[in-house]
């Protein structure tokens, strides 16, 4: 019901305990390890403790488990891991796991993948390469002169070149008139560009290049390979059967190799789990034969972290202790079945810190009934009950999602009561008697009780910070900052009621008055305290904001109600004949899933906001930090024999 | 001319102005904003694919504003009749009070949506950087869309206490 007692544990033992005990805290899975250096002065740890090892065998490790964390990669391209998540992951010792680790055939697997993947990387270079190669000569396949002997001779220059091709004729015949003993030889021609194959007499250089200077020639280099360019083309489709018969090969391999699959699986956690170990042995301070842990654990399981300890470890010596102000204790909380999934909402907003209490309970009161009225449609509510507790029972979830089931199961409870009292069953697919009202037939009433209801919650609000106050000493504080408030707007609501008017009259400038008394109180000059108290009044718009905020409950139910009915409507037009009903049917369930999906998510996101700015900011500061325990993290497989306690 | 005239203030043509108006506005703004939040979506999602639900769910955010439009455009032509087939005779009267009454969702919901769309794309970034606080860039966008909500909230009550 409440945020849980922490204590904090110290433990010194001799250094050669020292994996035995981590390992045993790593199944326990009950410590959160606090990172000795990282809150002791510089000056303190070299005075009291040795330098710790050196890193190598922890870069050592995580090199294995990238290598086989490449190897599972590699072969997921080929056979994509189907494993269902319902599916039970195997169990392992952790004996079998070390030696599995060690295993000759386990590693020549990696070792082939990695083979594997730089031959498919040799392939694509190659490709590459040989692309670029045909790209050039393409435009040369009439060219019938193996290329390698494309060269200047003795006596002649041999140039293959691009001319535009509107200047081809006119290169031509001024060739032919200043350079007689020349050719030049059109290989093919697009709208832009003319290849050509240039020859000519040395002897006349300087004439052939100042025509091909006033033409825009520019000369080509062709690739140094060897045959025509219509046998390079021909051989480099030949490689590309030949390059896609290697891969094939490859992904055949692959998928042989993707046998080892679970193995490899189990070797990545083993990896993992020696990781996190190493981590929390390098948290400890060390002196030359011992070590010194700390670390917070809930007061609940202290005896048992005690005895687990002195089972393993019978000389080691360990104590508890209550947190110091100056510590940065964790939070745990703990809350009965019902409030649990509405502890991801505080979460996400920040979990309590150290003068606030667990807010939970309110807020899972107040959430219920905000995501329900939001949706307000009891078709839609089964749906989401259904899908939220079969998703439980068969994914067996733990923490956030598990959190996040409960949330949509439980909403889906709401929903359906809601939608039930306004008689929304798949709006208004099946008529049913509103067992209150239609809120389509009367939004003001529904607009009114969604005002109460956010009255309601800042009152809770309003309550819940003078508690505070008053559990912190300060009386006054709750009467002057709280109390005087609740009276002011007590007063005002009064005014509502038309026979109350004169009460309501004397019962607001009583409050006002206080106010304006009191706000100013830490102010120094009697000027200043007064200023603070006037303007303390402007609050009231905040107040006047904060109820009419939840105007949007109203206006979310309204939204899901009438889509609801402009799907039906439309799928309606549809049902005239056999396929017609069929069409409708489809069109029924695309549309009231999308409407499902549509305002569940506006519901989530609009409750949130409620709790988040018109509640908490009554009385609520978070800022706390989740207990995050070491513990055992597998993604594959479970480790058999975990430690019961 | 004059038959134009005629037709222009005609209360079945105020009418359907509004409730076009409604679905019109209000949807190109979500356009504009989920478009926006796509593209911020689309450059986390390059980096790390799997976020795309995260992403996905924040660039929904800024859609709501054009399901309004056409709610409240529905709204308006259930109001006259034109859904069940048989169009209501409206007086120009009636039919100017409809009009106005889509002008809160029209406006609101066309520009709520563009800013919204702005804040999910900067909501984007948190789920790059830090996916676990992907609640609170929910939640910055969500406090635009409050004003959606309400403009919605006006438009509705305002239609559903027109009398023709």
């Amino acid at each position: 019901m409440a945020i849980v007692d922490i204590k904090k544990m110290s433990v010194i033992a001799l250094r050669r305990d020292k994996g035995k005990l981590v390992e045993m805290f790593q199944r326990l899975g009950k410590v959160e390890v606090i990172d000795i250096k990282e809150i002791t002065p510089v000056e303190d740890w070299n005075k009291l403790f040795e330098t710790d090892r050196s890193s190598r065998e922890v870069t050592e490790v995580q090199g294995k488990l990238g290598d086989v964390q490449f190897a599972m990669d590699f072969l997921s391209r080929y056979v994509p891991a189907k494993k269902s998540v319902f599916a039970e992951k195997p169990a392992y010792d952790e004996a079998v796991m070390e030696e599995m680790s060690r295993s000759q055939q386990l590693w020549s697997v990696v070792k082939e993948c990695r083979d594997l993947e730089t031959r498919l990387n040799a392939i694509k270079s190659e490709e590459m390469k040989q692309s670029s190669v045909v790209d050039i000569l393409r435009p040369w396949k009439g060219l019938d002169v193996p290329l390698q002997e494309l060269g200047p001779t003795e006596k002649t220059a041999i140039y293959p070149g691009s001319l535009p091709s509107g200047s081809v004729d006119k290169v031509k015949a001024q060739l032919k008139e200043k350079a007689p003993e020349s050719s030049l030889e059109v290989i093919s021609i697009d709208r832009e560009l003319a290849n050509v194959l240039l020859v000519y007499r040395k002897s006349l250089e300087s004439e052939v290049s100042e025509i091909l200077k006033e033409n825009s020639w520019s000369r080509v280099e062709l690739p140094p390979v060897e045959g025509t360019p219509s046998e390079v083309i021909e051989g480099a489709l030949q490689k590309e059967k030949d390059f896609e018969a290697e891969r094939q090969r490859v992904a055949e391999r692959a998928s042989e190799l993707s046998e080892s699959r679970d193995r490899l699986e189990a070797v990545y956690d083993y990896y993992n789990m020696i990781l996190g170990r190493m981590g929390v042995e390098g948290t400890t301070g060390n002196t030359r034969e011992t070590f010194y842990l700390e670390g917070w654990v809930t007061a609940v399981n202290a005896e048992k972290v005690r005895n687990a300890v002195l089972k393993k470890i019978p000389e080691a010596y360990i104590t508890f202790s209550d947190p110091k102000e100056t510590d940065d204790v964790p939070v745990v909380l703990k809350n009965p079945g019902f409030v649990e999934p509405f502890e991801m909402i505080t979460d996400l907003y920040s979990p309590p810190g150290k003068r606030d209490f667990d807010p939970n309970v309110l807020v899972s009161i107040f959430y219920f009934i905000f995501f329900g009225m939001m949706i307000s449609d009891a078709g839609y509510g089964i749906v989401l009950t259904g899908l939220g507790f079969w998703a439980l029972k068969a994914l067996k979830p733990k923490g956030m999602l598990k959190k996040l089931l409960g949330l949509i199961t439980l909403g889906g409870i709401s929903t359906t009561f809601w939608g039930a009292m306004f008689g929304g069953w798949f709006g208004d697919l099946l008529p049913a008697k509103p067992i209150w009202m239609n809120p389509l037939d009367d939004p003001m009433s529904l607009l009114i009780f969604s005002f109460i209801l956010g009255v309601v919650q800042i009152f809770v609000g309003l309550g819940a910070a003078a508690y505070k106050n008053i559990k912190a000493g300060k009386v006054l504080d709750a009467v002057f900052d709280q109390g005087l408030w609740a009276v002011l707007l007590v007063g005002l609501i009064m005014f509502a009621f038309p026979q109350l008017g004169g009460t309501a009259k004397i019962i607001s400038v009583a409050g006002a008055a206080g106010l304006v008394l009191t706000q100013g109180r830490s102010k120094k000059n009697i000027l200043g305290k007064l200023m603070s108290g006037v303007l303390s009044l402007y609050d009231v718009t905040g107040y006047l904001s904060d109820v009419l905020s939840y105007s949007r409950i109203l206006a979310l139910g309204l939204a899901t109600g009438v889509i609801a009915m402009v799907v039906n409507t439309m799928a309606k037009m549809l049902g005239f004949n056999i396929i017609g009903y069929l069409l409708m049917t489809v069109a029924l369930i695309i549309g009231h899933t999308f409407n499902i999906a549509i305002n569940a998510l506006g519901a989530y996101v609009h409750s949130s906001r409620l709790q988040y700015v018109e509640f908490f900011s009554k009385f609520y500061e978070g800022g706390g930090r989740t207990f995050n325990p070491f513990v055992l993290k597998t993604k594959y497989i479970n480790l058999l024999n975990e430690e019961e306690i | 001319m004059l038959e134009l005239k005629f037709a222009l203030t005609q209360g079945q043509f105020l009418s359907l102005m509004g409730a076009a108006l409604a679905v019109l506005l209000a949807g190109t703004g979500s356009a504009i904003g989920v478009g926006i939040a796509g593209q911020a979506a689309a450059g986390v999602v390059t980096e790390d694919p799997a976020k795309f639900g995260q992403t996905l769910l924040l660039q929904a955010l800024p859609g709501t504003q054009g399901i309004y439009g056409l709610l409240t455009g529905f709204v308006i032509m259930q109001k006259i009749g034109i859904i069940g087939g048989n169009i209501a005779e409206i007086s120009t009267q009636s039919g100017l009070l409809i009009f106005a009454a889509a002008l809160p969702i029209a406006f609101v919901g066309l520009f709520s949506a563009i800013y919204q769309g702005k804040a999910s794309a900067a909501g984007m970034g948190i789920v790059a950087k830090r996916p676990e606080e992907l609640a609170k860039g929910i939640t910055y966008a969500a406090m635009v869309e409050t004003y959606a909500v309400l403009a919605l909230l006006a438009s509705i009550l305002m239609i559903f206490g027109i009398n023709i």
